[in-house]
């Protein structure tokens, strides 16, 4: 097998310094555009104010530290990325027979498989292994990414939790007992980027945050495709749509709100 | 079984260049020899010529990417089944591949999905719409399906869905407000899903060794944006207006 080109994960911060230049757009006019037929989530709903901004920010962020509410949504987001970055790590442990405390080594080279198949096919095993692989150094990108940013732009990331992270329950040692554990984790972080995606002030962010929910919505649909499920997005208990004109399952990514996110990445909170 | 390992490098910059530059060919992860049509709009649509401003402008051009979408599974499914016409009343002759394997069904699967992004947005642009202005109203898609071989038209459809991941993300700095936002973002997370999905197909029938989103070491494992005109530029060789 070649090598894997996983372990840079350095922070540099070029590309969102980028786009943040790029996003030189204010929030300039109200739409002239509701009522034709495109049922935003604001249409409905009396908590988005102006510009489609939901006014509601304060109380969905409540629990979240920073200086202005872009910050806010970025610490969110960094909750979220140190919570699956942190149970990636243990997955990928657990599947190659490493102690679970065991830190992301930089060198991917060192994981090999140790657990069966679950039931999986020899080549859907070894497939969702790599990506297993894979996405943890990506999650742990994700996490150092938004820690260097909130850094960059004068504010405190948050911290991890000190008691560290588990998963729900109990993981079986095989691989698909443990892609199925982190199908949940990567389908609610799809959820909570599209819920917070609108509380952005900076459309410069917004453009970054999209660019993270759409590679945890390339994973979700990737290890669904190794366990054999529809690659989605498939409605869930307590999902809400984005317009109440959607067609049908499959046809647009559904969302959470933060404190609804929050809510149910604390039982991964040891 | 050795699963390939990514190629980190096969970005839309490589096919946009190509495109936009040769005109000639798409870079996947092997080279897909694509020439555009002869009748393709020239020079390249740009997006100051996609109608309306402001978030409609954006909801249009991301109309106009939906709408080639919708008939390039269109055509592709002809092409890797039984074959039939395109708009243009070009013959596509059918591959006649089993409609069980994975790249037709999936096929199958996704060209309802933009079906529905794309018929999404005509209603709600109303007498707006992009495809209801004279300069587009007849707007066709050609992408020489007639000429692709299986493997070159699921190719084309990766790139196409991989490019909509981009194009989403660059437009967004162009909405003037947000109350479209998560909508589009709503839309763009399908097209990943996609794209990952399609990646897998191409692996397992091709053993092309794509990755099915970008690694640690691509852009901190971020999807990154492509510009508008970048993408209008991409895909002009397919429009015929």
């Amino acid at each position: 097998m070649p090598d894997i080109e996983l372990s840079s994960h350095n922070s540099s911060r070029r590309t969102f310094l980028t786009a943040l230049a790029a996003a030189g757009v204010g929030l300039t006019a109200i739409s002239t555009f509701a009522g034709n037929g495109l049922t935003p989530t604001g249409t409905a709903n009396p908590s988005v104010g102006p510009g489609g901004v939901p006014s509601d920010g304060a109380t969905q962020f409540a629990a979240i530290p920073g200086k202005s509410i872009d910050l806010k949504v970025l610490n969110f987001a960094l909750t979220l990325e140190i919570l699956e970055a942190d149970l990636y790590r243990q997955a990928l442990n657990l599947a190659s027979g490493k102690p679970l405390a065991a830190p992301l080594n930089a060198n991917s080279a060192v994981y090999t498989r140790t657990v069966g198949t679950g039931g999986l096919t020899n080549q859907s095993t070894d497939i969702g292994y790599l990506y297993l692989k894979q996405f943890a150094y990506v999650e742990a990108a994700h996490r150092d990414f938004l820690h260097a940013t909130i850094l960059s732009l004068g504010d405190t990331p948050v911290a991890r939790n000190p008691n560290g992270y588990k998963f729900a329950g109990p993981v079986n040692p095989n691989i698909a007992a443990i892609l199925g554990n982190i199908l949940p984790l990567e389908e609610t972080g799809v959820r909570a980027y599209l819920g917070a995606l609108p509380y952005l002030d900076n459309l410069g962010y917004a453009q970054a945050a999209g660019g993270i929910f759409s590679t945890e919505a390339r994973h979700s649909a990737a290890i669904s495709y190794i366990l054999g499920i529809d690659p989605g997005p498939a409605k869930r208990s307590g999902d809400i749509s984005v317009s109440a004109a959607q067609p049908a399952q499959n046809t647009f990514e559904f969302y959470l709100k933060p404190k609804t996110v929050l809510q149910a990445a604390s039982v991964y909170f040891a | 079984m050795n699963p390939e390992v990514e190629n980190s490098n096969v970005n839309r910059r490589s096919f946009i260049g190509q495109v936009a530059i040769a005109g000639a060919a798409i870079a996947t992860a092997g080279v897909l020899s694509m020439p555009g049509s002869a009748l393709a709009v020239s020079p390249a649509l740009t997006f100051s010529q996609i109608p309306g401003s402001g978030d409609i402008k954006v909801l249009n051009y991301a109309l106009a990417l939906e709408a080639l979408e919708t008939d390039l599974y269109a055509q592709a499914l002809l092409r890797l089944t039984n074959g039939g016409s395109n708009a243009l009343g070009k013959k596509i002759t059918g591959l006649g591949i089993n409609p069980g394997s994975p790249d037709v069904s999936y096929l199958r699967e996704f060209a309802v999905v933009e079906r529905q992004h794309r018929d999404f947005l005509i209603a709600a642009l109303g007498s707006a719409s992009i495809l209801k202005q004279p300069a587009f109203k007849n707007a066709k898609f050609d992408f020489k399906m007639e000429t692709l071989t299986r493997k070159q038209v699921v190719e084309l459809v990766y790139t196409a869905e991989k490019t909509g991941v981009g194009a989403y993300l660059g437009a967004i700095p162009k909405f003037e407000t947000r109350t479209y936002l998560q909508t589009a973002g709503a839309i763009q997370g399908t097209e990943a899903r996609h794209t990952a999905t399609v990646a897998i197909v191409l692996n397992l029938l091709f053993h092309e060794g794509l990755s099915v989103a970008p690694l640690a070491n691509d852009n901190h494992g971020i999807d990154a944006p492509i510009e508008p005109d970048a993408v209008l530029a991409a895909v002009s060789p397919f429009i015929v207006l």
